[in-house]
């Protein structure tokens, strides 16, 4: 074994360009799909932060079929919001326990009347981890001691010309009996989202007001669970549902199918963008390989003439290719692992690109694209590099595993 | 020379044919050629160019398939054998020498000349040893760590000789081996063959045009179209004149 590893190792170096250039190629190509999957897995991690900070969670407890019907009656109790508020503190990894309540409605001031989505929040909870919180436009936040005050979308602002100062009506259908009920709202701030279907229907209020207002009692609609790492939301999801089987439970993108179908269709893209990218490797790598064995046919033939075994002729080659991999997948993780960091410190800015704001999927992209890069992408695609340079190899290998002719041992 | 009549012969070519198609014309490089090589014997084959020498030494280590007849190496039927048990016996049995040298180019001379005792699993002091002993003897003693291009083409076959002879082969083919020799390089190789086939009692089928060879040879087999045209036993006396 150890000659043939010597051989392979010294045939590899027989042409140094183009082992280089080879290996060169294959590394680029494995630096910059790493760079981009690492971009791309930042950016969607992003979308899921964002819509998970905005009203969501990345686990979420509801009444049962309330993700379907968002009935205001079907209410946690308040026993069970305390119970599973008390659980979700207690897991490990769990950033923050948010309890929330909604109603849709109508909101009015003396200017107008637009329908609305209300949504009740624990200020003194929700304010440091909420994106409405750090997306206020005018005014302020809600703060831990508010009573009736509520933070407005600016597309509802604009609607019923309401600013910070304005008080408005909310009409809403109470969750005892069904009645139509209402109460006034002091607006403290405005938010921008960038969004306009949110911008235009967005209504935030103490949790405490909205349950006075609509009969509540200490119930609400949801507990939601925002965690330090969100590929654990199944995992989670899953030991809260064995907690509280009475419970509706749900990932983040059980409750928002739509942004997981569009993230499950932005990798399909880039696995094909990526495929491409390998094919044309491979081509390259295939025409390495081959041009090595095939100009080495005398050589090889000399090989089997000297007893080496077809097994031991296509090791060799095999081996030849294996360190081919090995290096380029070495300079390759190199190249990728410092385009990711430096986009992981400095972010790639979506402005080089365009100066208007990019919402896909119903999230409002990041000004800045931050590169988040999985250890499984690095391992998939080394191995990746791996396979492709293996199974070429195999095409080249099996050349120096025939018969020869005894023609070409004969003198030049 | 006394023999034990059960002896196994070292190589039987039983009616061998091998015919190959040039053009739209078949040539017949070997015709129903029968002989038989003895433990220990020395053996020219001459004939003119394209009488089926190579042809021959090629069948004879399993590196060609006959179109007709059988090839035994030591008793054992080549035709019998995968390609992978053919390349085990040409390392257990039989020893290369080429006219082209053919030495692996990234290897250095030792390496190359210790190879098939590498494949073999010999341990690495012994290899040392049988090989620099025999690289000593035929003249290259400071050359072992140079790659095949830094030799001349006289030190290239002496590496050669050594990698078939070092692994002490029951049978050595050897195709030309002193045609691109000067005389007194060649008479150095004959004589390290010489030896080996005296002490190891080797042995070694040539394929020769050089009468330096012929004059050493103990039997001189004539071929011409592919046919044994003449096989005779050389007494002492009589070398050096085939």
């Amino acid at each position: 074994m150890r000659i043939l590893v010597k051989l392979a190792w010294r045939n590899l170096w027989r042409h140094t360009r183009r082992t280089a250039l080879t290996a060169s190629a294959v590394a680029l190509g494995l630096g910059l799909v790493l760079v981009f999957l690492g971009l791309q897995d930042g950016q969607h991690a992003q979308m899921i932060e964002s819509t998970v900070r905005m009203g969501s969670g990345h686990v979420l407890l509801q009444a049962p079929g309330y993700q379907r019907r968002r009935g205001v009656e079907m209410l946690l109790p308040a026993p069970v919001v305390a119970g599973a508020s008390a659980w979700a503190a207690s897991r490990p990894g769990v950033q923050a326990v948010l309890t929330r309540a909604f109603a849709s409605g109508l909101l009015s001031s003396a200017d107008g009347a637009t329908g609305v989505s209300l949504i009740g929040v624990d200020p003194a909870v929700e304010a440091p981890v909420s994106r409405f919180a750090t997306r206020v436009a005018r005014g302020r936040f809600l703060a831990p001691a508010d009573r009736g005050t509520a933070v407005i979308g600016e597309g509802v602002a604009r609607l019923l010309n309401a600013r910070p100062g304005t008080r408005v009506v909310a009409m809403a259908q109470g969750a005892r009996g069904g009645e139509i009920r209402s109460a006034l709202f002091h607006v403290v701030g405005t938010v921008h989202t960038g969004l306009d279907e949110v911008d235009e229907s967005l209504v935030l209020a103490p949790l405490a007001s909205l349950q006075a207002f609509l009969e509540l009692g200490g119930g609400a609609h949801q507990v939601a669970l925002l965690l330090a790492d969100q590929s654990r939301a199944g995992a989670v999801a899953a030991e809260a549902a064995r907690a509280f089987p009475d419970l509706e439970t749900l990932t983040w993108a059980q409750a928002d199918p739509q942004l997981e179908a569009f993230i499950t269709l932005d990798d399909g893209g880039t696995y094909l963008f990526d495929a491409i990218f390998f094919v044309l490797i491979a081509f390259m790598l295939l025409n390495t390989l081959l041009m090595s064995v095939l100009e080495r046919r005398r050589e090889v033939a000399l090989l089997g003439a000297l007893g080496l075994s077809p097994g031991r002729r296509l090791l060799m080659v095999l081996l030849e290719a294996v360190m081919l991999a090995a290096l380029a997948s070495a300079a390759g993780l190199g190249l990728g692992l410092a385009g990711h960091t430096y986009f992981r410190l400095h972010g790639l800015p979506l402005a080089w690109f365009t100066s208007q704001s990019i919402e896909a999927a119903g999230v409002i992209l990041d000004p800045v694209m931050y590169s988040v890069l999985r250890p499984g992408r690095i391992v998939g695609s080394v191995a990746l590099v791996f396979a492709l340079t293996l199974g070429l190899s195999l095409l080249a290998a099996r050349h120096a595993a025939k018969p020869a002719d005894p023609n070409l041992l004969k003198a030049r | 020379m006394t023999r034990d009549p059960g002896e196994v012969p070292t190589l039987r070519l039983e009616h061998v044919s091998r015919a190959f198609r040039q053009g739209d014309a078949l040539v017949r490089a070997l015709d129903d050629v029968t002989l038989t090589l003895m433990p220990g014997e020395f053996v020219a084959v001459a004939g003119p160019s394209g009488s089926g020498k190579t042809t021959l030494l090629n069948v004879a280590g399993g590196l060609d398939r006959p179109d007709a007849g059988r090839v035994l190496v030591g008793g054992q039927d080549l035709a019998e054998l995968s390609a992978g048990a053919l390349a085990r016996l040409r390392l257990e049995r039989i020893g290369f020498i080429f006219q082209a040298f053919n030495l692996v180019p990234v290897l250095s001379a030792e390496e190359n000349a210790e190879f098939i005792l590498l494949l073999r699993g010999v341990p690495r002091a012994e290899r040392r040893v049988r090989v620099r002993g025999l690289l000593g003897k035929v003249g290259l003693a400071g050359l072992e760590g140079r790659r095949p291009a830094q030799l001349s083409g006289g030190q290239q076959q002496r590496v050669a000789v050594v990698r078939a002879i070092a692994a002490e082969p029951m049978l050595v083919l050897a195709d030309e081996p002193t045609a691109n020799l000067d005389t007194k390089t060649a008479a150095a190789l004959l004589d390290v063959m010489e030896a080996l086939h005296h002490e190891q009692r080797t042995t070694f089928l040539f394929s020769t045009h050089d009468p330096r060879v012929m004059e050493r040879a103990h039997r001189l087999i004539q071929l011409r179209d592919g046919r044994v045209e003449s096989d005779e036993a050389l007494e002492p006396s009589h070398r050096g004149t085939g």
